[in-house]
């Protein structure tokens, strides 16, 4: 039960704060961007569906990840090292901060959705592929999230903080696309075309990674009190 | 022993075979009235081309007769194969027929794939399908000319058609005459030895004038009485039966006296007259003083009859680039960004707005085929030519229409009444429906592919300005002009407006061969630069889509 407190006060403040309304704006802002840059012609074989999925991911798993590594910091929400402080048991805030993670990056791959749906229905393809790609951002938003929520009660200083969650998101999310055709990279995943085990690892690989981020802040809390 | 439990038992058991009886009878009463749709499936007879022939590339009759004992409302659907398969167009026409109806109609079809068979069949307003049949065209039986005759001695025309393909000849019936004038395409030369009127409905009688009109050839080759249609095609009168041909090449055995009559002007050959030519719109009638069977395939009467062989020009595929249709993208998807933040801004703070943001969610993906659909066909809008010619009263109407899909999918097109589609280019399935009022094109295509339609309509000849040609001048009269030029012999002259609604063409040049207009003429009759120097031409640029309306003047 404290940890569905924890949600709900962390979804109020991501959704009910002016502040949470304005970054919706600007989410929906940027997906809308990308909608309509999904919409070129196709030239050469290339579909600029691929690219507009791409975008969509970026986007959705960088205001998720922002948002649980407070990145973006809403009035009155509670991060690890308030919940740290709090007589709430580290249990309770893994479990709170595992739930408001999955809840927001839900509700904000549900906004992008839509806009999956109508790209594939611009090119004749069948809408059921948008539901594979909205499971990969989910779960690689989901996975981010994970670690920028450890991040924040891993690492004291915000700045080295930033540079390591945004250089770690990039050098994933970019660099590693660079160095082979991997199918099961994010950035391959959540193309159209992906098949469906490509999907599945890239999704379970990402779980993974948010689960055990989420494991280590369990182990890390009780040190943050001990600190204080 | 009879006991109250069991009567109770057995009043409970009449009650409820009673029930029985009734659900059975309302269950009667309701599909009796949709059983004779069931038991009784209309007939369906379908022969293609002119009694089996047929000619490549262009169209070619198809002749469906339907019979009905019941009510039938529905579809006629004719499934056309192209491309060796690969691609199908399905022409659907609107089928209504009362109790024990009969429904006869030659629809004109484009035959580009004489390998694989034409279905025809008819549909329920519903989609069932009634009643179907396949027409197998033979390879073999498509012929580079077709020669029809009405009558019964078979002509005997030059063996070669054009284009160096057999030519052969086909006995026609007065009811297999074409409804549609588009579907007389495939045929060079109608013979007409006897007419019986009686026969002709009248969209078969006006369809044959008209194809005349605009090009047609028919020679007349014994006596016509009767209607008006044979009124219209008496170009001679005869005069009695004369002597032997000796020593003709056009013809032999003994040879009608025919008087010209009207502006006809007589074929003469060694003092005898052969035959009697009158044009009749741009086609030709000739009245033979030969019957048809006396006239050798080496004779000048079937060149003078026959038509010069030459190949249509289409116009020039516009080099268009696909839209990137981002206004209705950007309104809708902005729609959705805007409900979408209201949703949220809910949910944050009342329980019952999550309920919203599910709602928004589903309406908004159930909606976006809709929009993608809005999007798609404003990225392909349809390029479209059209060429309206106009001649002694009549009007056809000649369309183009190009498209490219930016995306694959379904592409919608909205053409104007027409008589005969036909679709060519990149594309996997089309279906035209014939409307009354309108006609509508629908083809699934894939990314980059380009289309292209090509319609032929009657043309209404309300609305179109009065053109007087006198010597030295042209002028045209009415509302909806908007600039031209007149062709006529080796010069030509632009039309400049003198008053209001009066157009003038005095100021005369040298003709230019390559003229747009002239062009656009060439287009539907490749002998255009031969038609200008006979008779005026004024081309007249129309203003609703690129192209022009023709009207053809009397011979000088």
């Amino acid at each position: 039960m404290k940890a569905l407190a924890i949600l709900r006060g962390d979804l109020r403040a991501r959704l009910g704060t002016r502040k949470g309304v304005a970054v919706q704006l600007a989410v929906q802002a940027a997906v809308w961007l990308v909608g309509l840059l999904g919409t070129g012609p196709e030239r050469g074989g290339d579909s600029p569906l691929g690219v507009a999925s791409v975008g969509l991911l970026v986007v959705v798993a960088y205001v998720v990840t922002a948002s649980a590594g407070s990145e973006i910091a809403f009035p009155g929400e509670k991060n690890v090292l308030d919940l740290a402080a709090s007589p709430f048991s580290p249990r309770d805030v893994v479990w709170g901060k595992t739930a408001s993670n999955l809840a927001f990056a839900a509700l904000c791959t549900a906004g992008a959705w839509p806009v999956l749906v109508f790209l594939h229905s611009l090119r004749g393809t069948p809408w059921q592929e948008s539901v594979g790609q909205a499971v990969v951002m989910l779960a690689v938003s989901w996975g981010f999230a994970g670690v920028a929520t450890w991040l924040v009660a891993a690492v004291e200083s915000e700045v080295s903080r930033s540079v390591l969650l945004w250089g770690g998101m990039v050098v994933l999310l970019a660099g590693a696309g660079l160095v082979g055709p991997w199918p099961w990279h994010p950035a391959h995943a959540v193309q159209p075309q992906a098949p469906g085990w490509a999907r599945a690892i890239c999704s379970a690989s990402s779980v993974a990674l948010g689960a055990v981020s989420l494991w280590a802040l369990s182990r890390r809390i009780p040190r943050l009190r001990e600190a204080v | 022993m009879v006991g109250p439990a069991c009567r109770t038992r057995s009043q409970a058991e009449a009650r409820c075979s009673a029930g029985r009886a009734w659900c059975g009878l309302l269950v009667l009463l309701v599909f009796l009235p949709a059983a004779p749709s069931f038991a009784q499936a209309p007939s369906l007879q379908a022969t293609l081309g002119w009694d089996g022939w047929t000619r490549y590339g262009t169209w070619n009759p198809l002749a469906v007769e339907v019979r009905t004992e019941g009510e039938l409302s529905g579809w006629l659907v004719v499934e056309l194969p192209q491309e060796f398969g690969r691609q199908r167009v399905r022409l659907r026409y609107p089928i209504h027929l009362p109790q024990g109806g009969r429904s006869s109609r030659q629809v004109p079809v484009w035959l580009s794939d004489l390998r694989r068979p034409v279905r025809v069949s008819v549909v329920a307003g519903d989609g069932t399908e009634l009643a179907s049949q396949e027409v197998a065209p033979q390879p073999e039986a498509a012929v580079g000319g077709v020669v029809g005759y009405l009558g019964i001695h078979p002509p005997a025309p030059p063996a070669q058609g054009p284009g160096g393909g057999r030519r052969v000849v086909v006995r026609l019936r007065e009811e297999l005459l074409p409804d549609y004038v588009a579907a007389y395409a495939s045929l060079e030369l109608l013979l007409v030895e006897e007419l019986d009127e009686r026969k002709l409905n009248e969209p078969q009688r006006r369809a044959l004038q008209t194809w005349v009109l605009h090009g047609g050839r028919v020679v007349v080759t014994g006596p016509l009485r009767g209607g008006p249609l044979s009124s219209w095609l008496s170009v001679a009168r005869e005069l009695g039966t004369g002597a032997e041909a000796v020593g003709l090449r056009s013809a032999a055995g003994p040879l009608r006296e025919l008087e010209p009559a009207g502006d006809a002007r007589p074929v003469v050959e060694g003092s005898r007259t052969v035959a009697v030519g009158s044009r009749r719109g741009l086609g030709w009638v000739y009245a033979w003083a030969a019957g048809s069977q006396q006239v050798p395939p080496a004779s000048p009467l079937w060149f003078l009859a026959l038509p010069a062989s030459g190949s249509r020009e289409v116009p020039p595929e516009p080099e268009s680039r696909p839209r990137l249709p981002l206004a209705p993208a950007a309104v809708g998807l902005g729609a959705y960004a805007v409900l979408w933040v209201l949703a949220v801004a809910a949910a944050g703070r009342r329980p019952w707005g999550w309920w919203w943001v599910a709602a928004v969610v589903a309406g908004s993906a159930a909606g976006m085929p809709v929009l993608a659909d809005q999007v798609r066909q404003r990225a392909a809008p349809l390029e479209v030519r059209q060429v309206e010619v106009a001649v002694d009263g009549s009007a056809r109407l000649y369309g183009w229409g190009y498209s490219r899909a930016p995306y694959a999918g379904n592409y919608t097109y909205s053409l104007p009444q027409a008589e005969a589609v036909s679709a060519s280019g990149g594309f996997s399935e089309a279906e035209v429906t014939f409307f009354p009022d309108h006609t509508v094109v629908r083809v699934r295509q894939a990314a980059g592919e380009r289309v292209t339609l090509y319609w032929e309509a009657e043309a209404e000849m309300q609305g179109w300005p009065a053109v007087e040609v006198e010597a030295g001048t042209a002028s045209v009269r009415g509302t909806g002009v908007f600039g031209g030029v007149v062709f006529w012999g080796r010069r030509q002259a632009p039309l400049e407006q003198s008053g209001p609604e009066l157009w003038v063409a005095s100021r005369w040049s040298a003709l230019e061969p390559e003229h747009p207009a002239l062009l656009a003429f060439r287009w539907i009759r490749p002998e255009a630069a031969t038609i200008v120097e006979e008779r005026p031409v004024v081309a007249l640029r129309r203003g609703d889509v690129p192209g022009w309306r023709v009207v053809v003047g009397k011979p000088r």
